[in-house]
């Protein structure tokens, strides 16, 4: 059962790329997205936003297990390719409560190409402000920052992986109807 | 948006097809991740010539929107060719309402200057750029430049500004000054004048830089640091002028000079046309 997408394809993509163009820009701002789409099953719909808005058939995405449904929408929609692991994949769907493959064994880019790395979709429950100190390009002066819902040792891998930078992967928190951008630039300080 | 209008049209939205604004929207995405880094993009042919501004239009075509209000800028000029075409371009490929006024703007694409008047949060710069690389003129090969960026090796830089040093007594160059984004890579700001250097540096707005013929585009992002490269005993710094600005008067914007007659006459006034006009409302 295919499942509708935007309304207006161009103007809501649009809507959505800005709102994640910014909120990269500013990281770890969480951010309303403007327009949702009715959601996947087994997806937010926020994520569903961002995928009609970034994957098409020129990228390859890898996800545990999706709905059928889900898979058969994104094909109809995106043309999904689908890649057989993480390590190969562009972008990364992790739904709420999925493992966390390690950010190390992503793509990260070569140092010439360091753009050539992986974008983790990574659903979170809700954005609290505590937890973290974050710090980088894009932020005015530090800001405090949590997620409920994040995989263990998420901002211990965090570290591990702004620690690579330039090389590294970029990751979208995804809530229910908000986004808040982690680029690999943002260094964070747990506590 | 109704039916008539896209049939009028006859093109899609902002001109591009979709797949190409999401290949763009994607690298952009990137971009920002990695400050100053120069992002390889599928550059598109576009109804003008490379050197008019493709890369500028590129971009702002993956990131315009209904709601934005664009001002285009060549040599902070709102009414010259090539400011005017890409405007009208615009207006009639997406409907959006175009502005000369910089505080009105949402999207400000330019040829080449950052606006007087200092940018908000939330706004979004679009610079054409010639060549991204900003060590092409000392190494020829893009493997090799690849490489010094990869390594963080900037000396031949450094050395081409103690050249300077070596034969004028002070670094001659003027537009294109290399700076140092976030500290790690080496960019171009795009031939602006290096009088809108420190505007960069930790800007409230987002940066985005597109080079169509080059086939490359990067950023800065907003409040990043951006160091203009010197010498601790030849510090950065900007042009100044012991002329104010002859239309409004101004001692702080960017001049021109304007030859005016056979005799050699000459006048200075503001590159920057908007700022200029505000400056002249503000005394009337």
């Amino acid at each position: 059962m295919l499942q509708q997408a935007f309304d207006n394809m161009v103007q809501d993509c649009q809507q959505v790329f800005r709102c994640t163009l910014a909120a990269l820009a500013e990281p770890l701002l969480p951010l309303t997205l403007p327009c949702l789409p009715p959601a996947l099953p087994g997806l937010k719909p926020a994520t569903s936003a961002l995928l009609y808005t970034l994957i098409d058939q020129d990228v390859t995405l890898w996800a545990p297990a999706l709905p059928a449904a889900t898979l058969a929408s994104l094909r109809f929609h995106c043309a999904l390719r689908l890649a057989d692991t993480p390590e190969q994949a562009d972008f990364i769907l992790l739904p709420a409560g999925s493992a966390l493959p390690p950010l190390s064994s992503l793509r990260a880019g070569s140092p010439e190409y360091p753009d050539r790395s992986a974008t983790v979709l990574l659903e979170v429950e809700d954005f609290t402000p505590q937890q973290v100190e974050a710090s980088g390009p894009g932020f005015a002066s530090p800001r405090r920052f949590g997620a409920t819902g994040l995989p263990p040792a998420f901002w211990s891998q965090w570290q591990a992986n702004h620690a690579r930078f330039p090389l590294g992967v970029d990751v979208l928190l995804i809530s229910a109807t908000q986004l808040a951008g982690l680029p690999r630039s943002t260094v964070v300080q747990e506590g | 948006m109704t039916e008539a209008c896209h049939s009028q049209w006859q093109y899609n939205f902002a001109f591009l097809d979709e797949n190409t604004k999401r290949m763009l929207r994607r690298a952009l995405l990137k971009a920002v991740a990695i400050p100053g880094y120069q992002v390889p993009f599928g550059s598109r042919e576009m109804p003008l010539p490379y050197g008019w501004g493709t890369g500028g239009i590129q971009l702002t075509a993956s990131i315009i929107g209904q709601d934005d209000v664009l001002k285009v800028i060549d040599q902070g000029a709102d009414d010259t060719t090539n400011a005017v075409n890409i405007r009208r371009f615009f207006a009639r490929v997406t409907g959006v309402s175009t502005t000369s006024s910089t505080a009105a703007a949402s999207l400000i694409q330019s040829r080449h200057r950052i606006p007087e008047t200092p940018l908000q949060p939330g706004q979004i710069m679009v610079f054409q750029v010639p060549e991204p690389e900003a060590l092409r003129t000392l190494e020829a090969s893009e493997v090799e430049t690849r490489k010094l960026h990869a390594h963080q090796e900037y000396g031949l830089m450094h050395v081409k500004l103690y050249e300077d040093i070596a034969r004028f007594g002070h670094i001659a160059t003027s537009y294109d000054y290399p700076v140092m984004v976030n500290d790690r890579y080496l960019s171009s700001p795009s031939p602006i004048p290096k009088f809108d250097n420190p505007k960069l540096h930790m800007s409230p707005a987002l940066m985005l830089f597109g080079a169509g013929r080059e086939k490359r585009l990067y950023a800065i992002p907003p409040h990043t640091r951006v160091e203009s490269l010197a010498f601790e005993d030849h510090p950065f710094s900007v042009q100044r002028w012991e002329q104010a600005c002859a239309l409004c008067g101004s001692h702080d914007s960017y001049l021109d000079e304007i030859i005016t007659d056979d005799a050699g006459a000459r006048m200075f006034v503001c590159s920057d046309t908007d700022y200029c006009q505000q400056q002249q409302e503000g005394k009337a």
